[in-house]
């Protein structure tokens, strides 16, 4: 927790373009289905900035993962569109593959859900990190092994120097999420995408793994984009939240807003939905009516308008834009609560 | 609670799954995945069953349905004692007893219609025959919110929500007085999960149903139970109503799950202290001596390792008034300061509808 404070600071600064890690806008991700198109990234814009924990939350299919996944490029070529993606100040569209790698493991560190399908089951977890070190950073393979001993006591392997030779089946389902995060920060990545990196973990579990990477941004300022469908994940690590519907970003707010005054249908759906401790167990809790729209047959306004309370024909009409509400960074796609809306919020 | 006798009642109950011993090693000793539990459910109740993966919660929800081995102790439904009972007499009664699952999909014939595999338990059990089946199956359908017409459907055309509705409707065809909700909807979104959450409080309220509702996630068995069973390795270590379970946790295992789980709320998660519990879960083929939550906990720790957690094994003391703990030192972790989930500051949310320009 001592990182909070240094945070806290960053964290009301407008960011500035110079200053931005990453400045993401206009991303799009779109897949050939049969004779049609399915767009699973409708044009979303991100800042980040450096040292900052962004957090992405919505449901399955919203475009989350493949958000993450497209700001690493690991969407197939021609999948992927944006009119900027530039981090650190270099545009990574034009890069190579080969460039690609070198930032990937480098300066971008990635973190999966399952561990197990990303480890090489065939290598130890000395020569997996290790690997990734020599190409990386151009140590030698004795440095290397050296470094490794110290990442894996970073994120809290007990004797790690006994536990160099061993493969990753030999590792508990937490013990192996160390692992990623150790090759995840090896090149002291300046970024970390995270993609719902405790999702298949046990409750105690998962609080180890969220206390360590805590502890990785308190020490080394690293930035995260945590993937999360867990509202009270979003609520304890980030300081920025976007909530991701149908392939859109919704809303965009600072953590404290975002919870305490959000400003968009789907947001207060979601968090309604959501039981808490003081409702009296039992009783019916608010739920949205309905499903997400069909990625093949989205309407034409607002993505949320079938299963929205407060649906006017104007909804219907157009896609409503991000526009700036309350607090300085504030966005939300509404047309009823934007200046000339029909909603007010009380809070 | 009431004075009718429990629906469900299952005393001192052991699972043991043997291991498979290799060649030339002495056989290695059983592992008990659920450990001498006791537990009743009354009529009409919803008893909560939380704990990590590999606790036994799974094993004992289908044991509870003679769908698990019963190597040892007793298990009574409406009065009738399962262990033992095999064949016609044991389907029977079972039909009074049915699952819903984490996945309804892997429970879903791919290949059968939504209204094939609705009609199959009311054909095999004989409940409807001729047109009365086809009537059943929409009522069913309808229960649960979705539309009689889709019977013609086949499961993936459905979504994950949808497909719990039908597991859910599929349970119900037998008109069953207890269902073993496990997991059931941990796959779910969170605007979904309400949804089914909702239907089975509502089906809970209309047809007087009792739930063992089993889940990892704590919020929703919160919401959902009137007592809870808190499991560890095999064993329940805490059990009783569930505000007094989440409100006054008597087990250091109990206020570690609480403090574990993280809420939406900034504000709580700003100043909360997290309880983080060392090391793995240990498995349940090498259980802990003593007490076995020992090798974890937080108060065995800060009461300087007594020897009596690592040398006695605690059962199941009273606490209070139907809450009971199996922790030597359940005065202290009682009174112990990391209490259970703050309140949420969240303040309730109105929306109002601004006066139309004119």
């Amino acid at each position: 927790m001592s990182g909070r404070q240094t945070r806290s600071a960053r964290r009301g600064e407008e960011v500035q373009p110079e200053a931005a890690l990453l400045r993401v806008r206009n991303l799009q991700v779109r897949f050939p289905v049969g004779r049609q198109t399915l767009t699973a990234v409708a044009g979303v814009d991100l800042d980040l900035a450096r040292g900052e924990i962004l957090g992405i939350v919505g449901e399955s299919g919203s475009g989350k993962s493949m958000t993450l996944m497209a700001l690493a490029r690991l969407v197939p070529d021609g999948a992927l569109e944006a009119d900027e993606l530039r981090f650190d100040g270099r545009e990574l569209r034009p890069m190579s593959e080969r460039q690609m790698r070198e930032v990937r493991g480098g300066r971008i560190g990635l973190i999966f859900q399952n561990p197990l399908s990303s480890l090489n089951p065939l290598l130890t977890i000395g020569e997996q990190i290790a690997e990734s070190i020599v190409f990386h950073l151009g140590l030698s393979r004795r440095a290397a092994r050296e470094r490794v001993v110290e990442l894996l006591d970073r994120v809290g392997i007990a004797s790690p120097r006994a536990r160099l030779d061993d493969h990753p089946h030999q590792f508990s389902g937490g013990m192996r999420q160390r692992v990623m995060i150790a090759m995840a920060i090896a090149c002291d990545p300046l970024l970390i995408l995270a993609d719902e990196p405790t999702t298949a973990l046990d409750v105690t579990i998962q609080a180890q793994i969220l206390d360590l990477l805590q502890r990785i941004v308190a020490d080394s300022g690293t930035a995260i984009i945590l993937v999360t469908h867990d509202l009270g994940i979003a609520a304890s690590l980030c300081d920025r939240v976007s909530v991701m519907y149908a392939g859109q970003i919704v809303e965009t707010a600072r953590v404290e807003a975002i919870f305490g005054e959000p400003m968009m249908p789907y947001t207060w759906g979601l968090m309604d939905s959501i039981p808490r401790p003081d409702q009296p167990s039992g009783s019916r809790l608010p739920m949205l009516p309905g499903l997400p729209p069909d990625p093949l047959r989205l309407p034409m306004g607002c993505r949320f308008a079938e299963r929205c309370a407060h649906l006017r024909a104007a909804c219907r009409a157009a896609v409503p834009p991000l526009t700036g509400r309350g607090t300085p960074g504030h966005l939300a796609r509404c047309f009823g609560t934007d200046a000339e809306g029909w909603l007010d919020v009380v809070s | 609670m009431n004075s009718d006798p429990p629906l469900l009642e299952i005393a001192r109950l052991r699972v043991l799954f043997p291991v498979k011993g290799r060649l030339f090693r002495a056989k290695p000793p059983p592992i008990a995945a659920v450990d001498g539990v006791d537990l009743t459910v009354g009529r009409g109740e919803c008893f909560g069953l939380v704990g990590e993966s590999g606790c036994g919660k799974t094993t004992l929800g289908r044991a509870a349905l003679r769908l698990s081995p019963v190597t040892s102790g007793s298990i009574r439904f409406g009065g009738t004692e399962l262990v033992g009972l095999e064949g016609a007499v044991l389907r029977r009664i079972r039909r009074g007893m049915q699952m819903i699952f984490q996945d309804p999909y892997a429970s879903l014939d791919p290949k059968m219609t939504v209204g094939e595999s609705l009609a199959e338990p009311i054909t095999t059990h004989d409940v409807a025959r001729g047109p009365a089946v086809a009537e059943l199956i929409d009522e069913m359908l309808r229960l649960v919110g979705l539309d009689p017409a889709r019977k013609h459907q086949y499961p993936h055309e459905f979504s994950g929500g949808q497909r719990q509705r039908i597991g859910i409707a599929r349970a119900l065809t037998l008109r069953p007085d207890f269902l073993v909700c496990d997991e059931a909807t941990s796959a779910l979104d969170v605007s979904i999960r309400a949804q089914v959450l909702n239907l089975l409080a509502d089906l809970r309220r209309r047809y007087g149903l009792t739930y063992l509702f089993i889940s990892h996630d704590l919020g929703v068995v919160r919401h959902m139970s009137d007592r809870i069973g808190v499991m560890y390795l095999g064993r329940i270590v805490e059990t009783g109503p569930v505000d007094a379970v989440f409100g006054r946790a008597a087990h250091p295992y109990t206020h570690a799950l609480l403090s574990a789980v993280p809420v939406p709320d900034p504000a709580v998660e700003r100043t909360r202290r997290r309880i983080v519990l060392a090391g793995d879960i240990p498995s349940a083929a090498a259980v802990p001596a003593g007490c076995r939550f020992h090798t974890r906990c937080w108060l065995f720790e800060q009461l300087g390792r007594p020897s009596r957690c690592r040398q006695d094994d605690p059962i199941l003391t009273p606490v209070d008034t139907a809450h009971s703990a199996a922790c030597h030192f359940a005065a202290e972790a009682s009174a112990a300061r990391m209490a259970g989930v703050a309140p949420t500051t969240r303040r309730p949310r109105t929306v109002r509808v601004r006066a139309e320009p004119v």
